[in-house]
């Protein structure tokens, strides 16, 4: 049995416990599955949802069931990295790093070996309109896929997967594709000179560290596929497309695939849509989707992202937390734990601790930190003893330690800032009021006579146990 | 950050945003997302296209 979404699933059933199954109907394009959503999130209860029974664009009920909230606590997420759900915080993000610098190569099975192609819908059977498809808020401009693309070179035989949202246009083969990571990008350019349609395959339901993986940040050629496999601990099996063949591997393990074509040089409007930082992106242009098949296994699931709300914050902050491991633990080997805080929707700050923190490192810290991602715009550090995943230690840390007039350093031209020119993509979030930079020194003065933290003695602390003092039976 | 422009839908008066560069003087219908309707940023019910002056 393969690492699928299913084994997922039946894991979280087991160490974590935290699935919802709705019985009842909804309506995904009608908003009914996010009103689900945030009323759970309004009560901070964060479970993975998996409605059983949502319709379809055409108001029928639909074959798919649909699964959301997958990603909205740290500890599904370190049961999807195979760690222990009890330690969710540091040793996910290092999980991450670990798993990142990994790599294992795919394997190759036959299409009829294939689960994913135990059903296959071609030409005008491939209707999406049969997908249950959620509307996420008010100003979407409609119905939209959330999940991970994939997408390769014509002359090279290494594969792009990455997250981008494709909206449904009311039509069975028609969707809009908001490609805007920089690979994904210069795959659409090049295929567009050659004035050729560029081949996408649209990925909807896998296990959850497929998308985990697709966010960690590699280099240009790098095969993709054998990320996913570190991810997931064991070769991605791939099968031919149905619609190119061997020229396109597609992952065989999903839950179902969209096989489609961008036409060169067509764009339609897209967007609105509320994204990860809460707030709607402007209406654009973005390429066309043709949709050229669709593919799933028997009982086929599939998944969405509930945007701009807990589910989404994690697939920012992990991949962040894991690459700036990487980064800074080999120029800053007094570097204790990062983490990427939900206040910051997983995207734009990053708190950072140091052991013993020397003054020169602060600005060095925030440079470093700016450079491997342009998206940060804000970069806190504080002393070990902060714990950096609980937020009101970091800033009673800034409350009581930064001088206001000193510690403050604000300025647009850090890496991927307003005063640098970064016209690409990914150097900021649609409308977020993004551009400035500010590092935060929220370390305890050291170079000068400085007031201490009270604290109980660590001697006091260990022998003295809450648990003994409790009436039993009563929790208090 | 990207500058936006607010349109007001000349068909059924919702209001939504849209990328400036993009979109403003591209010639390019604007779909309204709350009734469909097509229309050229000329022709929205009213048009904010205030840019931030305190931006760089």
């Amino acid at each position: 049995m393969a690492n699928d979404l299913r084994r997922f699933i039946d894991g979280v059933k087991r160490q974590t416990g935290d699935l919802l199954e709705i019985d009842k109907p909804v309506k995904p394009h009608e908003f009914e599955v996010t009103a689900l959503l945030k009323q759970l999130e309004d009560k901070q209860r964060y479970p993975m949802v998996l409605f059983r029974q949502p319709t379809d664009m055409y108001g029928q009920p639909s074959r798919f069931p649909l699964l959301s909230n997958v990603y909205s606590t740290r500890e599904r997420c370190a049961v999807m990295l195979g760690v222990d759900p009890s330690t969710p915080n540091y040793a996910v993000s290092q999980a991450f790093a670990r798993k990142a610098e990994r790599k294992i190569a795919p394997v190759r099975i036959s299409s009829d070996a294939a689960p994913v192609h135990e059903n296959v819908w071609r030409g005008k059977d491939a209707d999406i309109g049969k997908l249950p498809i959620v509307k996420h808020f008010a100003m979407d401009m409609g119905p939209v896929l959330t999940m991970a693309h994939i997408m390769k070179p014509a002359s090279d035989d290494f594969y792009n997967v990455s997250f981008a949202k494709t909206f449904y246009k009311w039509a069975p083969q028609e969707m809009v594709v908001s490609l805007h990571t920089q690979h994904m990008v210069r795959l659409l350019k090049e295929g567009e000179a050659r004035n050729e349609p560029i081949p996408i395959v649209n990925v909807l339901g896998a296990h959850p560290a497929f998308y985990l993986g697709s966010l960690a940040k590699n280099p240009w050629g790098a095969n993709d596929y054998e990320t996913l496999g570190s991810f997931l601990d064991e070769p991605l099996r791939l099968a031919p497309s149905v619609t190119w063949g061997d020229k396109f591997m597609v992952p065989a393990d999903a839950e179902i695939i969209i096989e489609g074509e961008i036409p060169p040089a067509q764009r339609d409007v897209c967007d609105p849509f509320g994204e990860v930082a809460r707030l709607y992106q402007a209406q654009c242009l973005r390429p066309l989707f043709q949709v050229k098949a669709v593919t799933f296994r028997n009982d086929a699931i599939v998944q969405d992202i509930f945007s701009g709300f807990r589910d989404s914050f994690p697939l920012g902050a992990i991949p962040k937390e894991g690459t700036l491991e990487t980064v800074m633990r080999v120029q800053f080997p007094n570097l204790h734990q990062m983490h990427v805080p939900d206040s910051s929707c997983g995207v734009y700050a990053v708190y950072v601790s140091l052991k013993n923190p020397q003054p020169e490192q602060i600005l060095e810290i925030g440079r470093v930190a700016f450079e491997t991602f342009h998206v940060l715009q804000c970069v806190v550090v504080v002393d070990a003893e902060i714990d950096v995943f609980d937020e009101k230690q970091v800033f009673w840390s800034i409350h009581t330690y930064s001088n206001f007039v000193k510690s403050f350093h604000t300025r647009g031209n850090w890496p991927g800032g307003r005063g640098v020119k970064h016209d690409g993509p990914q150097s900021g979030f649609a409308t977020t009021n993004w551009g400035g930079k500010i590092v935060i020194d929220a370390t305890r003065p050291n170079d000068f006579a400085f007031g201490l933290r009270s604290d109980i003695p660590a001697e006091v602390m260990a022998r003295i146990r809450l648990s003994d003092f409790l009436r039993a039976g009563t929790g208090e | 950050m990207e500058r936006i422009f607010w349109v007001e839908c000349p068909a059924c008066g919702g209001k939504f945003y849209c990328n400036h560069k993009e979109m403003r003087h591209a010639g390019v219908k604007l779909f309204c997302p709350s009734c469909h309707a097509r229309f050229l940023p000329e022709e929205a019910k009213s048009l904010d296209e205030r840019a931030d002056e305190g931006a760089g």
